[in-house]
């Protein structure tokens, strides 16, 4: 909503089309002094040639994406300093009041010229207007439109119009009936700047309007217009030019800037120390699947910055946003065309010291070409005939014992290669980038493209590692004590395709995305295993394969008279897969009495995983402004979703059998799993050799679906220019189905199902307190459901962290109140300082614990809902500019942080902080330009506090992660105009990724320093 | 699933003859050809030809082809919820695993009654001497009874229970489950009576544990269980038998436990009282305690296998450390096994263990080339020996022993074993001077939880009395295992 009302004109249809592209205009200062224009100062941007602010206090520079710096000046005085961020190809609008009495203040507005028809609606307004003559005398019923869109108005008794309209270009079309003549102009609007165009129409001199250039501006009331401020939630933006300078490759490492918000295992968000099924992620306003089977959460590791136009975190639930964003919704907004043709080639290469160009563990079956873009071309397949052998060897009964022997036997040998570890050269990382985009206008609209694409192969490590676990009791010595060391060849390929169509008052964009991030592990162990105290040398391979592919239709409409009603859209269509053939497990344990290491056949396992999440979105919503009054201006929104998603998980486990009494040499002295599994020794007989074992679990495969559908109604009222309530309520029916079959016992299918509605309130209340203070209260209700195998009767294996886990048929949904109070304030465009509070309590939290359990049981979870927990917390946000002497030079810093307290009350009386809260998350972001230079230094600090991985079990204490200072360095120079070098240090410090439980060490290893270098070509 | 069906339908064309398994690219053919002959009944027979269906099941039983001896064959039900008798004229078989009573659902606070309102059923499954009971080869077949419900297996010396797998032979391993038994025992994950008990059961059985320290889950006399032990998921093998929290009101007298692939019985909490027990071959650890374990058992013949990865004695307290595993053993005779790849230790005393080891010998195989530790206690069981809460008491060590370990050593006897065909010792020192007075001995070690009433007072180490003219275990175990 709108900060100033819409006081007088009648709103202009809002359309969305570009005229040519103003290649040399991109910004536009207006500059007053006590509220008349500043005619004859100087203004110089980047300390390039000065330029004289003209009558109507404007002045016009082209621009560069980067860093700028705006110097306004009188007689060598400097009157006013100004920085700011522009990305390449958008339009700024800077307005500057200067003052006798106070100080400067000023305003900035960025857009890009393709934007949507309510990306428009929701800019800033300027005005235009003017007096049209014909031959000297005021033209009364002359038609002055908006090329392309419905906005017309016409003259009045005197030849007078006005024309309210978004920020932006628009070309006027004068016509009138008289004499059939029409003139046109280009005019720029600029936000909260009435712009005076007088129009001169000749007589018979042509149809040509001849302009004549403005008389006389007035400044409209300050406005500091900037989505933050005016969002009725609580929003944290990361727009493409901080995307741009933070310079993280992925999405999930963007967000860490946000404050209140960490990262777990590079890839899940937690907000304000919840995760997981407290938080919501959705892709150009549509619903995603995940890949984890454990999780709902979406990893965020699989979006690429370079593709994302903007990055909202959500902290307050508003009744649009999907019902489970109690910790917040984080919006994914992917780019769309730009206003005139352009393209951009990146390549970076990294190096890490200490792997790149070492000899690393890897892959038998890895092969360079084949393996080249990430897609496994067979190599990893289930043998050929094991599947079928496993599959005949069900119904045993048939068979004589020989045949089985024989099966045993066949699937045995088919299954004994490419269990050896190979050594490759780890390479450098390379990445590469490219995106063109181009705009073509036509009557009446445009049609605009950009597509993308992103290459990235390189390999990553965990060094120096160590895993340890612990006994019960207090002695503090390990129990298994391992140390280990863990290489990935890393391959991420993504694509984007938009198109988009913007006819005057619709809009239509088409978005094809495809991500897919492929690891490549190989994870060798060495130590002391407790259980059997033999030294024990272990390794695992895996290949994994995650996918995200979607197809969205999304559309906007301006409809009816006064552009009052409009109607967004989306059809979506999106599946996430998970592809893990052949993770191999291999272990040999050195027995003492000869001190060779045999080849544990038993524990040997090959598992083949695939899982598929099919998910369709579609959603409509409608908001209708109403016509403003004197006390203020009302929207009413509204809108229905409905999401179905299936997932379909499978898994097969091989491996084999048998070995023990045969009396058959298992002594593999060279750690070679060839030496042992050899043809001679598979007999297809446990009591003579080794034989071929089907260990897929019955659990291991599941199929399960849910719908959501929901209704939202939103109120939302500004009146008396200081006050904004919104109101509004969700109504959310859920059903979720999951199908297994037991662990043991017969085996037979197990159905578990949720079926429950929900309304969830919402209030929310904003006081506008002066033009540079507001304060923002929001009290809502949100959900919390459990997860598809959360609440299924069987028994699970998570992979994933090698626990039991046993599903809870009687899960409840979880209900949540969520508090919001907000302070804002506003020195400048980028200087700010917000606090908020937020308090959260939770009626029937599911929670993660321990299961009691007992053997081959042991290290088991479970879920519960809990009595009740409560979350509170405070976060501070803060951007201050640093006065630098030498002009040309800008710095900045920007803090942000937050503190966070919880407990969760278990049954049986306990009670803990929640899994996965920090205590607190502090982000510190130093940035300095040197304008002339064209040269950018970011430094940024990342810490967050400790927080629980995993409850303790059977009296241990938990799982902590410990702090870990996250420190990166980023350098870019753009070299010539289209040309930027840029360079980083990632993890300058090398900090340490520690687990520790009881204060001791649980996991901890160490990823080095990540150096990169690379460069940026526009065209 | 769809894939496998069609999978078995290319293998299932191609069954004639020998087998071949060949994949070129994508393209995999495997051809089976030989004998069609086939296991109707699954009664373990390659002679075939024998397709009559047996005659005698009763009508909660489900009939399967005779034998090759002639015999009935009837599968169990997968739950038995009333009480049934398996008679000796009959070879029962278990197709899969068989639940006998509803106890190990999830449990209130008040033993017998469910979380879920229902009622624990309490069904006693009688077991006649002499009878065969046989799980499927292959599968994960396995009997479990669970709280509330008793298994009445007593068999006889001279006819002894069996339950093996459904193979002609007695050896081999992993062939089939095991035998499970849950009771309201005590448990040290469960240390507050006034909670519900609900530990998650070994080998996916469910739930078990209570607060009745003298629980009652019936009776095993001259039973035998062997070749069991199958690996129901990755790398988790289930034990020959396994005791989840069952109470001393239990009778286990005669049993063995033969070639197991997991451990020959493992007692996972509870406080079962035990005599005369042989652990014979098994893969794994022999006797296997965890989860504040407090039984008594009295009589015992260990003798690993020679291709074992375990030990004689794997014993642990966590779970939690609520309260400690400290079963009394005694007159047990631990025979380390002989192979390269053994650990080289014999007992393994871990995870904060308590026990006492009393009138005991451990010892090595004869064919032995190695010399291993007696005794390896982990750290944090460590405190447990000056705490006198892991004592070993008139023991014959014949191995390597740790004089660092810090046990008492003045009832710990250095010397050849020197056992005999009946597995009795002829050293000087296995002659005790008095017999063990139980009492006394309480009064010694007061962590003691030696049950005067339930262990004899022998007056010789070792598992067998030198002076016996016969050994207790002759003519009941399996032949050849000992």
């Amino acid at each position: 909503m709108r900060r100033f009302a819409v006081q007088h004109i009648a709103a202009a249809a809002l359309s969305c089309y570009a005229v040519a592209a103003h290649a040399d205009d991109e910004l536009v200062v207006y500059v007053f002094q006590d509220g008349a224009p500043a005619a004859g100062l100087t203004a110089a941007l980047d300390g390039g040639a000065p330029q004289i602010v003209g009558n109507d206090g404007s002045v016009v520079f082209d621009l560069g994406e980067g860093a700028h710096r705006l110097v306004l000046s009188r007689d060598d005085e400097t009157l006013h300093v100004l920085r700011f961020n522009a990305a390449s190809g958008q339009y700024v609008d800077v307005n500057v009041a200067l003052s006798a009495h106070g100080q400067p203040r000023d305003s900035i507005e960025r857009y890009f010229d393709a934007e949507s028809a309510v990306e428009r609606a929701e800019a800033p307004k300027g005005s235009v207007s003017g007096l049209v003559t014909q031959d000297g005398a005021p033209l009364a019923g002359a038609t002055v439109g908006v090329r392309g869109a419905a906005a017309a108005v016409q003259t009045d008794a005197s030849g007078r119009y006005a024309l309210r309209l978004p920020r932006g270009h628009y070309t006027l079309v004068i016509q009138h009936d008289g004499n059939g003549a029409a003139a046109t102009s280009d005019v720029r609007i600029v936000g909260n700047i009435d712009k005076h165009e007088n129009f001169a129409i000749g007589g018979s001199a042509g149809d040509d309007g001849i302009a004549e250039i403005v008389v006389s501006s007035s400044l409209q009331p300050r406005a500091f217009e900037e989505n933050e401020r005016f969002a009725t939630n609580v929003i944290d933006t990361l727009g493409i030019e901080e995307l741009a300078r933070y310079g993280d490759s992925e999405v999930s490492a963007s967000v860490l800037r946000v404050p209140s918000v960490t990262v777990q295992d590079d890839r899940y968000v937690f907000i304000r120390g919840l995760g997981g099924r407290y938080v919501t992620t959705t892709l150009n306003g549509a619903t995603l699947p995940s890949t984890d089977p454990s999780k709902r959460t979406v990893p965020l590791d699989l979006f690429p910055s370079n593709i994302v136009s903007q990055l909202d975190v959500r902290k307050t639930f508003i009744a649009s946003m999907p019902g489970e964003s109690t910790g917040g919704n984080l919006v994914i907004n992917t780019r769309s065309f730009p206003q005139a043709a352009a393209g951009k080639l990146s390549l970076t290469l990294g190096y890490i010291p200490g792997l790149t160009g070492d000899d690393v563990a890897s892959d038998p079956s890895r092969n360079f070409t084949s393996d080249l873009l990430g897609w496994d071309h067979g190599n990893r397949d289930v043998p050929g005939g094991v599947e079928g052998i496993a599959a005949a060897l069900e119904y045993s009964d048939e068979y004589s014992d020989n045949v089985q022997q024989e099966l045993r036997r066949v699937g045995g040998i088919l299954l004994k290669d490419h269990l050896d570890l190979d050594r490759t050269t780890a390479t450098p990382k390379l990445s590469f980038g490219a995106n063109y985009g181009d705009v073509y206008g036509f009557g009446g609209g445009e049609f605009g493209f950009f597509v993308a694409g992103n290459y990235k192969n390189g390999w990553s490590q965990r060094d120096k590692g160590v895993a340890r676990t612990y006994s019960a009791g207090g002695s503090g010595n390990a129990y298994d004590d391992f140390d280990f060391v863990e290489s990935s060849n890393d391959i991420d390929a993504s694509g984007l395709l938009s198109l988009g169509l913007n006819l005057g008052a619709n809009t239509f964009q088409a978005n094809t995305v495809v991500s897919r991030v492929t690891e490549n592990r190989v994870r060798v162990s060495q130590g002391l295993d407790g259980d059997s105290a033999f030294q024990s040398y272990r390794y695992t391979i895996d290949w994994i394969e995650r996918q995200f592919l979607s197809q969205q239709l999304l559309g906007e409409h301006v409809l009816g008279a006064g552009g009052r009603f409009t109607v967004n859209w989306q059809l979506t269509g999106s599946q996430a897969r998970r592809y893990a053939p052949d993770r191999r497990e291999v272990r040999f344990d050195l027995r003492e009495g000869d001190d060779v290491y045999n080849l544990q056949v038993p524990n040997l396992l090959r598992r083949y995983d695939d899982l598929t999440d099919n998910n369709v979105d579609g959603a409509l919503d409608f908001a209708y402004k109403f016509e403003p009054t004197d006390f203020g201006v009302a929207t009413l929104s509204f809108g229905a979703q409905a999401i179905h998603r299936k997932r379909d998980a499978d898994s097969q486990s091989y491996g084999y059998d048998g070995g023990l009494q045969s009396g058959v040499d298992d002594n593999a002295p060279n750690r070679l799993v060839s030496d042992v599994l050899t043809v001679d020794n598979i007999t297809g007989d446990p009591g003579t050799g080794f034989a071929f074992q089907d260990k897929t679990q019955p659990s291991d495969s599941y199929e399960a679906e849910l719908d959501l559908d929901s209704a939202w109604l939103s109120y939302d009222l500004m009146f008396l220019e200081r006050y904004q309530i919104v109101l509004g309520g969700r109504y959310e029916h859920y059903r979720q189905t999951t199908d297994t079959f037991q662990l043991a016992g017969d085996q037979s299918a197990v159905r578990s199902v949720i079926d429950e509605n929900t309304f969830l309130p919402t209030l929310s209340f904003n006081w506008f307190i002066d033009d540079v203070q507001q304060l923002r209260f929001a009290a809502t209700r949100t959900v919390s459901r459990p997860d598809f195998k959360e609440t299924s009767n069987a028994v699970f294996y998570d992979q994933e962290f090698n626990f039991r886990v046993r599903g809870n048929p009687n899960l409840k949904i979880s209900k949540v109140t969520n508090l919001d109070l907000r302070w804002e304030r506003y020195w400048s465009e980028n200087e700010s300082l917000s606090v908020a509070l937020f308090y959260k309590d939770f009626t029937d939290p599911i929670e993660r614990v321990v299961q009691a359990a007992s053997g081959t049981a042991g290290n088991s979870r479970t879920f519960q809902n809990a009595d009740s927990a409560y979350l509170y917390g405070v976060e501070v946000d803060t951007r201050r500019n640093l006065a630098f002497g030498d002009a040309g030079r800008n710095a900045f810093v920007a803090f942000n942080g937050s503190y966070i307290d919880s407990k969760v009350k278990l049954d049986g009386g306990d009670a803990r902080k929640l899994q996965g809260q920090p205590d607190y998350t502090v982000n510190l972001v130093l940035g300095y330009d040197d304008v002339p230079t064209a040269q950018q230094l970011t430094l940024l600090l990342n810490q967050n506090g400790k927080n629980i991985v995993d409850v303790g079990v059977s009296g241990r204490p938990d799982v902590i992660e410990e702090p870990r200072l996250k420190l990166d360095l980023n350098y870019k120079i753009n070299v010539v105009e289209n040309f930027a070098f840029k360079a980083k240090v990632g993890n300058l410090l090398n900090s340490k990724i520690e687990f520790t439980q009881g204060g001791k060490v649980f996991q901890r290893y160490e990823t080095g320093v990540e150096l990169e270098a690379g460069i940026d070509w526009k065209f | 699933m769809t894939f496998k069906k069609l999978m078995l339908a290319s293998v299932m064309a191609a069954a004639f003859g020998g087998l071949y398994g060949c994949t070129e690219g994508d393209k995999t053919s495997v051809l089976i050809e030989g004998d069609t002959t086939t296991n109707n009944g699954g009664s373990g027979s390659d002679s075939g030809g024998t397709t009559t269906v047996s005659e005698n099941c009763p009508d909660w039983a489900s009939a399967k082809n005779k034998d090759a001896s002639g015999n009935d064959v009837c599968a169990l039900p997968s739950t038995i919820m009333e009480d049934r008798t398996l008679t000796r004229d009959i070879v029962w078989y278990l197709q899969d695993r068989v639940t006998v009573g509803n106890g190990n659902g999830e449990m209130s606070a008040t033993e017998g009654e469910l979380a879920n309102g229902g009622a624990v059923q309490n069904v006693t499954l009688t077991i006649e001497s002499g009878t065969q009971i046989k799980g499927k080869k292959g599968t994960f077949a396995n009997l479990l009874i669970t709280r509330g419900s008793k298994i009445t297996a007593v068999g006889t010396a001279a006819a002894p229970i069996v339950f093996s797998s459904d193979d002609d032979d007695y050896t081999g391993s992993g062939e089939w489950g095991g035998l499970i038994i849950g009771g309201y025992g005590r448990h040290n994950e469960c240390d507050d009576a006034a909670t519900a008990c609900n530990v998650d059961g070994e080998g996916e059985s469910g739930f078990a544990g209570g607060y009745s320290a003298d629980d009652n889950s019936g009776s095993l006399e001259y039973v035998i269980v062997t070749e069991g032990g199958y690996e129901f998921a990755p790398g988790d093998e289930i034990n020959g038998i396994s005791l989840v929290a069952v109470g001393s009101g239990t009778t286990m007298d005669h049993v063995q436990v033969n070639a197991n692939s997991d451990d020959g019985i493992e007692f996972f909490g509870g406080a079962i009282h035990a005599k005369h027990l042989v652990l014979t071959g098994n893969l794994d650890d022999s006797l296997d305690w965890d989860e504040g374990f407090q039984g008594n058992i009295q009589y015992v013949i260990v003798k690993q296998s020679a291709d074992t990865f375990g030990t004689t004695i794997e014993a642990d307290t966590f779970g939690t450390d609520a309260f400690l595993s400290k079963p009394v053993v005694a007159n047990a005779t631990f025979i380390g096994g002989a192979g390269a790849s053994d650990p080289n230790f014999i007992h393994n005393m871990k995870e904060g263990t308590g026990g006492f080891i009393v009138n005991s010998i451990l010892s090595v195989d004869s064919s032995s080339t190695t010399d291993p530790a007696c005794i390896r206690v982990s750290d944090d069981a460590k405190a447990n020996i000056s705490a006198q809460t892991l004592v070993y008491h008139n023991v014959i060590l014949d191995c390597s022993y740790d004089s660092t370990l810090g046990f008492d050593s003045s009832s710990l006897f250095m010397v050849s074993a020197d056992l005999n065909a009946s597995y009795a010792s002829g050293a000087a020192e296995a002659q005790l001077s008095s017999p063990i007075d139980w009492t006394a001995f309480n009064g010694t070690y007061p962590e003691s939880t030696a049950d005067a009433s339930f262990l004899d007072a022998t007056d010789y180490i070792g598992a067998v009395d030198p002076n016996a003219s016969s050994a207790w275990y002759s003519g009941w175990i399996l032949d050849g295992s000992l």
